[in-house]
């Protein structure tokens, strides 16, 4: 039990000191009788160990101090980041797009759907709260705890102005102005004593092309059901029971609905969002995309796919409106497509976000003087 | 727990640290992280033990800790001796010790 205990204290400290504290600590509850102490003196002191160790200290971080606050203020503002853009989404989407005319199973599983992401997304908040709270203890500067205070205090004020029946209008303004605040000081932390650089990182090609293919893929599946959505799949849902000629001749007639400005439009987002995508993809198949590692790829592709989602909505706000104006229906999109690729919108964005946050910890190389003989 | 790794000259275990000193090892475990951390105190696995098992970790001062170490413990008996005389107020110089200092 006592053995147990340890492995799982050990588990709470960083990596480079776990094996080191563990032996102490089991070598410690062998020899407590030959030291007239009992074993669990020495859990005792293993679980206030692991809550007071010195993460920061290179020795267990196995980085320079200054970095450690860094990592963990770009890990928690990136968390923080996708919270937000799904939030936002959330709110765009007033509360997230409903499929119209559909099965109540599939309207159920969209609802289900949609709140998993929200759940989701706060959970990275509080994440990325921990995160920042870490960053702050490290660095032990005014300007982090400020960042941490900030941090936590902006989104609770823009919570309570937006949920609380009631609340001053000026209460949601002012924690987005303590966010922002919170940003600059928070980015001030992550630049630290030091240059924030791009750090030179390369991938094989066996690394990068499936990324490269894989987001590809997605950006050309969200490109043709986007596009065949808007045409067809979302008429026909705002407009049930009425075959698509139909739809489109009583638009013409009643609204003077014309097919050929949507066209153009669709055929701008498709050109738009695709030849990127393919550019990206074709250079980490190149011998020259090296730096183009699997997360930056992720970033890219994902951040493109979040952005054509967006757009979507500028390329369909016609026909939208020519359907509501002519069927005296809503503008907003109605179709099961409709719903799950602003879902795949917002999820792209957080992930996009997340993957930036996330970046590998940095080498440190020797300083020449440290190697010079 | 200073004068225990003083007195000693040798390295101690973790366990004879907390037996000596008499303090409980949620506080001497932390302590002796944050000395050997700050350079104080240096620690290595003991070597050729006809005993099995796991390896005891050794703590010993380094030449600066030692100094520093010994430093603390003037001050901190200098102080407790004014304290006990109930002498005159003692000089504030004197007895400020840091937070590591007091807590060691």
């Amino acid at each position: 039990m006592i053995d147990l205990l340890l492995r799982l204290l050990a588990r709470l400290l960083p990596p480079l000191a776990r094996e080191r504290y563990l032996e102490e600590w089991r070598a410690d509850a062998a020899g407590a009788a030959e030291a007239g102490l009992p074993r669990r003196d020495v859990v005792l002191g293993a679980l206030v160990l692991s809550a007071t160790l010195d993460r920061a200290l290179p020795a267990h971080s196995g980085e320079p101090r200054f970095l450690r606050p860094r990592r963990l203020a770009r890990r928690g503002l990136g968390l923080l980041t996708a919270t937000s853009v799904v939030l936002i989404g959330y709110s765009l989407t007033a509360g997230g797009i409903v499929p119209e005319n559909a099965p109540a199973g599939v309207v159920a599983a969209t609802r289900a759907v949609g709140g998993l992401v929200v759940a989701l997304a706060l959970l990275a908040g509080v994440v990325g709260v921990a995160h920042l709270i870490g960053a702050a203890r490290s660095a032990e500067t005014r300007t982090a705890r400020v960042s941490l205070l900030l941090a936590v205090i902006g989104p609770l004020t823009v919570v309570l102005g937006t949920l609380l029946p009631g609340a001053p209008w000026w209460l949601t303004l002012l924690g987005f102005v303590i966010v922002l605040a919170g940003l600059a000081t928070g980015l001030a932390v992550i630049g630290g004593t030091r240059p924030v650089a791009l750090e030179h990182r390369v991938a094989t090609r066996r690394q990068r092309v499936p990324v490269a293919v894989a987001g590809a893929a997605l950006m050309l599946a969200v490109i043709v059901l986007g596009s065949i959505d808007l045409l067809v799949w979302n008429p026909l849902a705002k407009v049930p029971g009425t075959e698509l000629s139909t739809i489109y001749a009583l638009m013409a007639e009643r609204d003077g609905f014309s097919l050929q400005p949507t066209l153009v439009a669709l055929v701008v987002w498709v050109v738009f969002w695709t030849v990127p995508t393919l550019l990206i993809t074709a250079l980490a198949v190149h011998r020259a995309g090296g730096p183009l590692t699997p997360r930056r790829l992720a970033i890219a592709m994902l951040a493109l796919v979040g952005a054509a989602i967006f757009c979507r909505f500028f390329t369909g706000f016609g026909i939208g409106m020519s359907i509501a104006d002519t069927f005296s229906t809503s503008g907003g999109d109605g179709s099961v497509v409709s719903a799950a690729l602003a879902i795949v919108g917002q999820m792209s964005f957080a992930a996009a976000a997340i993957l930036l946050g996330w970046a590998p910890r940095v080498v440190v190389r020797p300083a020449e003087s440290a190697v010079a003989v | 727990m200073l004068r225990v790794l003083l007195d000693d000259g040798a390295s101690v275990w973790g366990m004879l640290v907390i037996q000596r000193t008499g303090r409980p090892a949620g506080s001497v475990y932390p302590i002796l992280e944050r000395l050997e951390g700050a350079g104080w105190v240096a620690s290595s696995w003991e070597a050729d033990t006809d005993r099995s098992g796991p390896r005891r970790r050794l703590y010993e001062l380094t030449g600066d800790g030692a100094q520093a170490a010994r430093a603390a413990v003037e001050r901190f008996d200098a102080a407790a001796v004014a304290k006990a005389s109930k002498a005159s107020r003692p000089d504030p110089a004197a007895v400020r010790l840091s937070g590591a200092e007091a807590r060691a």
